[in-house]
Parts: C-alpha cells; sequence; structure tokens
C-alpha cells in the first residue's frame, strides 16, 4: 500500500455576497442540496455548524463502491473561512483523511470561494491492483463516479 | 516551491479535466486494447472528425496519449503506467468537487426565485 499526500485547489465566483454563500455551507438542510450527490429521496446528509461539530454523508446501501463522508469542523470564522477535517471510506476501506479549507472572500461581483484540500489519498483499494485490474477498469469507475452512479 | 506546487497543481487540474470528459474516456478505454488510428477512435462517437480530432489534441497536450502520423493517417497510443488506485480517486474526488461546487450555484440561484 502506498500513499498518496497532495494538495490541490479550486475556486468559483458566485454572485452573491459572501454571508449568503457561507450560509449555504453552515445550513445543513441547505448544504444538503448541493453537497450530496446521490439525488435519492432523502439525503443522508446531517451536519452540525460548530468547531467540534460532525458531518456524516453516505451513499445508498446498493450502490458501489460505499461511499461513507465524516469530518470534524476544526475552525469556523462567520463569512470567511471553514476548516474541517474529513475521512472517506469505499466499502468500509478509508480511501482518504484529509483537511479541507475553505474561504469566501468579497469581491465587486459577489464571493471568491476558494476550496482546498490536504490529504492524504490511499492506495487501500488495494483489491484493484493486486488482482492485476487494469486501467480499462479504472476509467470505468471513474466514469460510473462522474456520472453520479456511485 | 510555490510555482512549482501551482505548475503541478495545474498539471493534475488539466488532466482531471481531460478524464471529465465520456467521450475522452471511451476514447482512452478503445486505446487501453491497443493503439487505434483516429478513424477508429471516431467510428463509434456522435460527433464530427473535427470534434473527435479536438478531443485527440487534448488528451495528447496533458500526456495521456501520443501520436504519430504516417502519411495520412494518425494513429493514437495510450500513454504512462496505468493509474495507481489512489491517484484514480484523487481524480474521482476532485471531480466530485467540482459538480458540488456547481451545484452550490444552482442552489444559490434557486434561493433568489419565488
Amino acid at each position: 500500500m502506498s500513499v498518496l499526500n497532495e494538495s490541490w485547489a479550486t475556486s468559483r465566483d458566485y454572485p452573491y455576497p459572501p454571508a449568503r454563500v457561507f450560509a449555504a455551507w453552515a445550513d445543513p438542510t441547505v448544504k444538503a442540496r448541493w453537497f450530496d450527490l446521490s439525488d435519492g429521496q432523502e439525503s443522508t446528509y446531517r451536519g452540525e455548524f460548530r468547531v467540534g461539530g460532525r458531518e456524516s454523508a453516505s451513499t445508498a446501501a446498493g450502490t458501489s463502491p460505499v461511499a461513507v463522508y465524516e469530518a470534524e469542523y476544526r475552525d469556523i470564522v462567520d463569512g470567511e473561512r471553514i476548516i474541517s477535517i474529513n475521512e472517506i471510506t469505499l466499502d468500509g476501506r478509508r480511501a482518504s483523511v484529509s483537511l479541507a479549507t475553505v474561504t469566501f472572500e468579497a469581491t465587486q461581483a459577489g464571493t471568491h470561494l476558494v476550496y482546498t484540500e490536504q490529504g492524504a489519498y490511499l492506495d487501500g483499494l488495494d483489491s484493484a491492483s493486486s488482482r492485476g485490474e487494469g486501467t480499462t477498469s479504472q476509467l470505468n469507475r471513474l466514469a460510473d463516479v462522474l456520472s453520479h452512479k456511485g | 516551491m510555490v510555482k512549482y506546487m501551482l505548475d503541478y497543481a495545474g498539471t493534475l487540474d488539466r488532466t482531471f479535466r481531460a478524464l471529465a470528459d465520456p467521450s475522452r474516456r471511451l476514447m482512452l478505454e478503445r486505446l487501453s486494447r491497443g493503439p487505434a488510428s483516429v478513424g477508429q477512435l471516431a467510428a463509434p462517437l456522435p460527433m464530427s472528425l473535427a470534434a473527435v480530432v479536438q478531443h485527440v489534441q487534448l488528451l495528447e497536450t496533458v500526456g495521456l496519449i501520443s501520436t504519430t502520423k504516417v502519411g495520412r493517417v494518425r494513429t493514437c497510443t495510450l500513454e504512462g503506467a496505468p493509474l495507481r488506485a489512489a491517484e484514480t480517486w484523487l481524480g474521482e474526488h476532485r471531480a466530485v468537487w467540482e459538480t458540488r461546487l456547481d451545484r452550490l450555484d444552482a442552489v444559490l440561484r434557486e434561493g433568489d426565485q419565488g
């Protein structure tokens, strides 16, 4: 098994003030609507927005792989910054442990949001490599997740 | 150090965006079974040859494939070692976050209506 330590970031510009965008992260009912990609009847997303508060979400039992997300908020600056520690397991195996930082910056057009993740991404899903599955199956798995089947 | 990280992050971004397109994934899947000409890659795809050529150029630019031209035929070959599980997972994970941030935009806009 190996560990991939990576930092990556992505950003968006939203035409709304930071307080509005921040609220969509802080209110669990609102967050569930954009965070939970499973599009099931009822979202599994739960969150308690305070330092020390936890989040959880999972894909439905029948999906493959079953993905479970758990996180703890470690730093919250209202309207400006959220830092949490996240863990994701796939079919019960830990796939990543990471630090997620979200910043909300006021701009002329609204809000510049930056999502940064610094994580340990794990080869714990070693069943694929140990069975000798190659690029094709990995690309198929990628395709399934990107089309939200997973 | 920061410039290196930004350059590396840019390469990863381009690779992930390259993988995010279903037609390009179909092409890569075909190439994982062996080299193919651009015409052979285009055959099952519902788009113009010119569009396929653009996809091929993008895949070559990010290093996922290499191509050689002999006469009028351009042959494409899958490049590089198979993706490690962690790298594949990271690619999926980043794509998930791109989707979430797009959905956040839609949720914010819905909040405007009614």
